[in-house]
């Protein structure tokens, strides 16, 4: 029996592949959540109105079903007993394995300050938590959203949608701290502030602010702003919890090898909670993204049914879409002195490329992200370049590869 | 499978592949003297690129291990079971922009004005591909892939004698630079 914990899409992928491996064992699927496969990408949309919880789904439980892989909602996975090797869920329940799979993706991250417990304060990860915030974002007037990731910023969006007044407030003195470099910073906030939207970075939250038991500011820097809606977008950590528990080695995530392998040869990890090499920088890291998902899901399903497939590792990188303007960042896109840097800024949109002893270390377009992956693809090959200069121009194609 | 083959010596580079794509695929009046005017303009999905003379028709390569398909959080990238045409269904996409990012061609068009990414389906509904169909110089070909084999080999066997008849040349690899894939 494979089982599967988690029904991200690093979960799903794996359980999927572990049937067409193996058609002959059965696969489980555990998860505390109630809503089948579905796409966060969908949570801000929801939150704004246009699109119905249920037109995020990918796969429902009658797909599962077809596919022959049984599902266990609602009831997450409580501990794991590695000597039995057995999964024991909340409900008590007691499930055997010959090879498990922990694809338990991350948790929102909540900063240590007083009053994150307090009603009307929200994380946005799942999509009851979508549902919660909507039906909540009815009845306020005042949003604050704490953090400037991409899901900091694409809920506050939502939320102007919605009518409310929205501030967000970023402790960094940029927005996408991770992927965006202070001049695209600017011009992304430049654009979010012409769509209504209060930003405030390099600002700290000291507190939460309640009164009679409900939220009503947020204490940013010793300046109340008024909220009777509070959304805490700081970041997400990776859901290590049963592992840590059963003594699996962990790091910042649960550590792998390049078969998606933990410390325990019968136990794997996939998606968001693995820990895995960045290939360009060789640091331990968590990509986080959905196609890195995808990917270690299958191989580790791999794995699991006694195949040998290596997870070769990804560059880090994240493409978004912020109320219009998209954006792709893949690799280093801050460097160290010494890198060539190319950046030219034309009709409202930014191309960056950064070159290190004659290769393409990091890229970063925004507002014009055509061609993106023709270089995303040069870095993950660390290919020698020449001619850099049309590495940043619109007309820059795949032909300039092979033209001879 | 059927599939829409390039035969790079025979572009000219006229473009007229991008402007039947763009008229017959993406504009409302389907005619090109009406679809100039059309505001979003119509976008093509193929792309003639590369300096005239090396110049030469870039679309979709309906990848069989397709990277936009493993990027897309939507479930908008497909593939239809039975062409094998990886193709986007415009409802269901979020313009999140994964597949640009996956993509290595640079086939995926992103559309910032609708939020959605385009890309070539190979006109999979349609008789013939638009851009194949209007080719004045037969560069695009749409056929079996059997087929295509059979003339790659041809070519392939072309270069090779070429090469090995050039005095003094190395025995040289040639490869055909337009067929990204190899054969089965």
């Amino acid at each position: 029996m494979y089982i599967v914990i988690g029904q991200g899409i690093a979960g799903a992928t794996a359980a999927e592949t572990l049937r067409k491996l193996d058609p002959q064992t059965p696969v489980a699927v555990v998860t505390d959540e109630s809503d089948y496969l579905y796409s966060r990408i969908d949570l801000p949309d929801v939150i704004a109105g246009k699109f119905t919880p249920a037109a995020s789904a990918l796969r429902t439980a009658d797909d599962f079903a077809k596919a022959g892989i049984e599902c266990f909602m609602g009831d997450a996975a409580a501990a794991l007993v590695r000597e039995e090797k057995v999964v024991v869920l909340t409900s008590g329940k007691r499930l055997s394995y010959d090879k498990l799979l922990l694809a338990t993706g991350s948790l929102p991250v909540l900063p240590p300050v007083p009053g994150t417990g307090a009603p009307g304060v929200y994380s946005l990860w799942t999509l009851k938590q979508a549902g919660e915030m909507a039906a909540a974002a009815d009845a306020a007037r005042n949003a604050v959203v704490v953090g400037a990731g991409l899901i900091g910023l694409k809920t506050a969006l939502a939320l102007k949608k919605r009518g409310l007044n929205v501030t967000v407030v970023e402790k960094l003195p940029r927005l996408l701290p991770r992927r965006l470099d202070e001049e695209a910073s600017d011009m992304l906030a430049e654009f979010v502030r012409e769509k209504g939207v209060g930003i405030l970075v390099g600002t700290g939250v000291d507190a939460i602010v309640t009164d009679r038991g409900a939220v009503s500011g947020v204490n940013a820097g010793g300046r109340i702003l008024p909220a009777d809606l509070v959304v805490m977008a700081v970041g997400v950590k990776p859901n290590m919890e049963l592992a840590v528990a059963a003594g699996i080695e962990t790091g910042r995530g649960i550590t792998v090898d390049e078969f998606q392998g933990t410390s325990d040869p019968d136990v794997y990890a996939a998606g968001d909670a693995a820990e895995t090499v960045d290939p360009l920088t060789g640091d331990r890291t968590i990509p986080a993204i959905w196609p890195v998902a995808v990917a270690q899901g299958r191989i580790a399903a791999s794995g699991m049914a006694g195949g040998r497939a290596t997870y070769d590792g990804m560059v880090a990188m994240n493409a978004v879409e912020i109320g219009g303007m998209p954006l792709v960042s893949i690799g280093d896109i801050e460097g160290r002195t010494g890198d060539e840097v190319l950046a030219a800024r034309r009709n409202g949109a930014y191309r960056k490329v950064l070159i290190r002893d004659g290769k393409i270390r990091g890229v970063l377009f925004l507002g014009d992200i055509r061609q993106a992956g023709v270089i995303g693809r040069l870095i993950s090959r660390r290919v020698e370049t020449a001619e850099v200069e049309r590495l940043i121009s619109p007309y820059f194609s795949y032909a300039d590869l092979i033209a001879v | 499978m059927k599939r829409v083959w390039v035969d790079r010596d025979k572009c000219l580079g006229c473009k007229t592949c991008e402007l039947q794509c763009a008229v017959e695929r993406n504009s409302a009046s389907k005619r090109l003297a009406l679809a100039v005017h059309e505001d979003p303009k119509p976008a093509a999905r193929v792309g003639v690129f590369g300096p005239t003379g090396s110049s030469f028709p870039l679309q979709c390569r309906h990848c069989q291990d397709a990277l936009c398909l493993m990027a897309c959080p939507s479930g908008a990238m497909q593939r239809d079971p039975e062409q094998g045409t990886t193709f986007v269904d415009q409802d269901k996409c979020r313009g999140c922009w994964m597949c640009v990012m996956a993509c290595p061609f640079g086939a995926v068009i992103p559309q910032t004005r609708f939020k959605t990414a385009m890309k070539c389906d190979a006109c999979m509904n349609m008789e013939e591909p638009a851009c194949v169909a209007s080719c004045p110089t037969g560069a695009l070909v749409y056929g079996e892939e059997e087929a295509y084999v059979k003339v790659l080999a041809a070519k392939r066997g072309r270069i090779a004698a070429y090469v090995s008849s050039i005095p003094g040349s190395p025995q040289a690899q040639a490869m055909g630079l337009d067929f990204s894939r190899e054969g089965k």
